[in-house]
């Protein structure tokens, strides 16, 4: 029952969506991992919009006198601090869950893109034998298998490592980028925190999650790392359209925390 | 104060990234075991089925007689059909890129041959379909195009032909030349004396079987909806009948007639002379397997785990059982039993009287092995 939600409403249409632009984008899984990405963003822009809006107006509110009234007013009575806290959410119209709902929804996005990427390269018979049960029938037979090649990775394995050949190392460019770019990205979406906890949360995570999908890129296949830093980028230029990217933030730790 | 300072949100992200590594670990964890499923071949007194971690050999019985490797390999996973010698010889490929050359009797192993090059331990050696023995050679198609012609008493290496595509099904070889069907849309006839290419058809669609010969042609289903049949002298096409499901199955050819199942749960008799559908039959549950012909029958192993044989005379079933898993893999047959390798975690093989259906025994390896 589950199984069949999930197929109907995430995985069949991710992998027929792939299916599709690769059969129209010169049969490059590689450009259609991109692809998807983008249109994915494009359906989400609104909630992520609504995230943004909702992490400006929370941190207006906490550096607001009134948050910091509070603070001092009720030093010590923890209980009393959360009680009036959440009547100015109330009061001002924020919710202090609002951000929550992009994110939660990019997480079945990962799993379903992840599930869809390897289920549509279909490396191995049981594999092939679950595509040809999530291939909707206006998709034509004849693309299997699937061209698995992009620039120099092969999609469907996790990351082999640049030029060892040549270095006399390897090096893991794909994870390397996904690190990269989940932190700039990690950066600019993670507001600045006034008082010491908080912003060494902030700068916690903003390490910790980087090196999280950088340990995805490197131990999963590779398709799913082009999917990071296909969105990451997107996220980044995103932010950089708006003109909601603090330079200073981003490229300073100190300055951040 | 944490709790006040730190967006709802990001707090969330730190809670479900573990999680996320855990579903998208659980997406990942066993693939070697999960790649592909059973499959069983036949010898004199026994059968030999490769599954995940070992090649087992059992009587007719239904009783272990040895098992290779005797304990457990990390990272060694079997799927594709040992190959038989009548010299009493079992070869085995090992998707993790291995060849194992084991004496039939003992199961003791004779020589390896490692079909995965490079430090890094390329996938493309993986073995998924079987190796073919032509007399004193043996052929070891790999999932990353290669074949390779092997002397099959020492496993040295002979020559090598490289082919566009996975190859996950055994060559057939017949006067001389192999038959190669490849994942990417061709089949391949191949001097096995040189190794060198005669003829090769884009049959514009993947083809997972392994080719049928019979009466100088070459048939091959194909994931696309037909049955194709090829000059063997030439790859000409001879004629392509359509199927309404793709075939990942190979016909059984009897009577004149080509006989295959589609994964929409059809079974067609084809005319081998025209490709004309002289009957067929609708169970309606998906085919991914090549029938076997035992006296007069035709008997269909199905994913759902239904076997069927039907009257070839008749074409009517003649009898109808259910094995306890899915059957993906081709039946057997050995001293009037039809064997099948089931998808199952609690049966491996099963056992049922050609004759009657009549369920015989069933095999589970015993944990440890």
């Amino acid at each position: 029952m589950l199984d069949a939600i999930w197929n109907n409403l995430i995985l069949n249409p991710m992998v027929n969506s792939l299916l599709l632009i690769y059969q129209y984008l010169f049969h490059n899984f590689g450009l259609a991992i991109i692809v998807l990405t983008a249109l994915i963003r494009l359906i989400t822009m609104p909630l992520t919009l609504r995230q943004q809006r909702s992490m400006e107006k929370m941190q207006e509110m906490q550096g607001s006198k009134r948050w910091k009234d509070i603070e001092k007013k009720f030093k010590g009575d923890k209980p009393k601090i959360q009680q009036e806290q959440m009547k100015l959410y109330r009061e001002l119209g924020v919710n202090p869950f609002g951000g929550c709902l992009p994110l939660l929804l990019q997480f079945p996005i990962i799993i379903g893109l992840y599930q869809s990427i390897t289920s549509a390269l279909a490396t191995a018979p049981l594999q092939l034998l679950s595509l040809s049960k999530h291939m909707y029938p206006f998709i034509p037979a004849a693309l299997i298998p699937l061209n698995n090649r992009f620039l120099w990775w092969d999609l469907s394995l996790p990351e082999r490592v640049v030029a060892p050949e040549v270095l006399g190392f390897g090096i893991p460019l794909l994870t390397i980028l996904v690190v990269a770019t989940s932190y700039l990205q990690t950066k600019m979406t993670t507001p600045p925190s006034a008082d010491s906890q908080g912003a060494q949360m902030s700068k916690m995570m903003s390490l910790y999650m980087p090196f999280l999908f950088g340990f995805f890129a490197y131990s999963y296949a590779a398709g799913l790392a082009l999917y990071f830093v296909a969105t990451n980028v997107m996220t980044i230029a995103q932010y950089a359209a708006l003109g909601k990217v603090n330079w200073r933030q981003v490229l300073s730790l100190r300055r951040a925390s | 104060m944490i709790a006040s300072r730190v967006a709802p949100s990001h707090k969330l992200a730190w809670a479900l990234a573990p999680l996320l590594a855990f579903v998208l670990a659980g997406c990942s964890a066993g693939q070697v075991a999960s790649a592909s499923w059973p499959s069983v071949s036949a010898g004199e007194d026994r059968v030999y089925v490769a599954h995940g971690p070992a090649v087992y050999a059992v009587d007719l019985d239904g009783d272990e007689l040895w098992r290779y490797p005797a304990e457990a390999v990390r990272d060694l996973a079997f799927y594709a059909a040992p190959a038989v010698s009548e010299d009493g010889m079992v070869y085995a490929g090992a998707y993790t890129g291995h060849l194992f050359a084991l004496s039939a009797e003992t199961g003791d192993l004779e020589w390896e041959f490692p079909t995965a090059d490079g430090a890094d331990g390329t996938a493309d050696g993986k073995i998924v379909g079987s190796p073919a023995i032509a007399g004193d050679l043996l052929l070891v198609p790999t999932d990353g195009g290669t074949l390779f012609f092997l002397d099959r008493h020492s496993g040295e290496t002979l020559r090598t032909f490289d082919a566009v595509g996975q190859l996950w099904s055994a060559p057939r070889v017949e006067g001389g030349t192999a038959y190669l069907a490849s994942l990417a849309h061709t089949v391949y006839a191949i001097d096995v004396a040189t190794a060198e290419q005669v003829w090769s058809t884009d049959l514009g669609f993947a083809v997972a079987d392994s080719p049928t010969l019979v009466d100088g042609a070459v048939l091959a289903g194909i994931l696309g909806d037909s049955l194709v049949a090829l000059q063997a002298n030439s790859g000409r096409e001879i004629w392509r009948a359509a199927s309404q499901g793709w075939l990942w199955g190979s016909p059984a050819v009897v009577d004149g007639q080509a006989i295959f199942g589609d994964v929409f749960g059809n079974i067609y008799g084809l005319d081998l002379a025209d490709g004309r559908v002289l009957w067929q039959q609708t169970p309606g549950e998906a085919v991914t397997s090549t029938p076997v012909i035992v006296d007069r029958r035709v008997v269909v192993g199905f994913e759902s785990g239904a076997l069927i044989a039907y009257d070839l005379d008749t074409q009517s079933v003649d009898w109808d059982e259910t094995a306890d898993g899915s059957i993906l893999s081709d039946p057997v047959v050995a001293g009037g039993q039809v064997i099948v390798a089931v998808t199952s975690k609690d049966t491996l093989l099963q056992a049922f009287d050609a004759a009657t259906g009549d369920f015989i025994w069933d095999y589970l390896p015993a944990a440890g092995g």
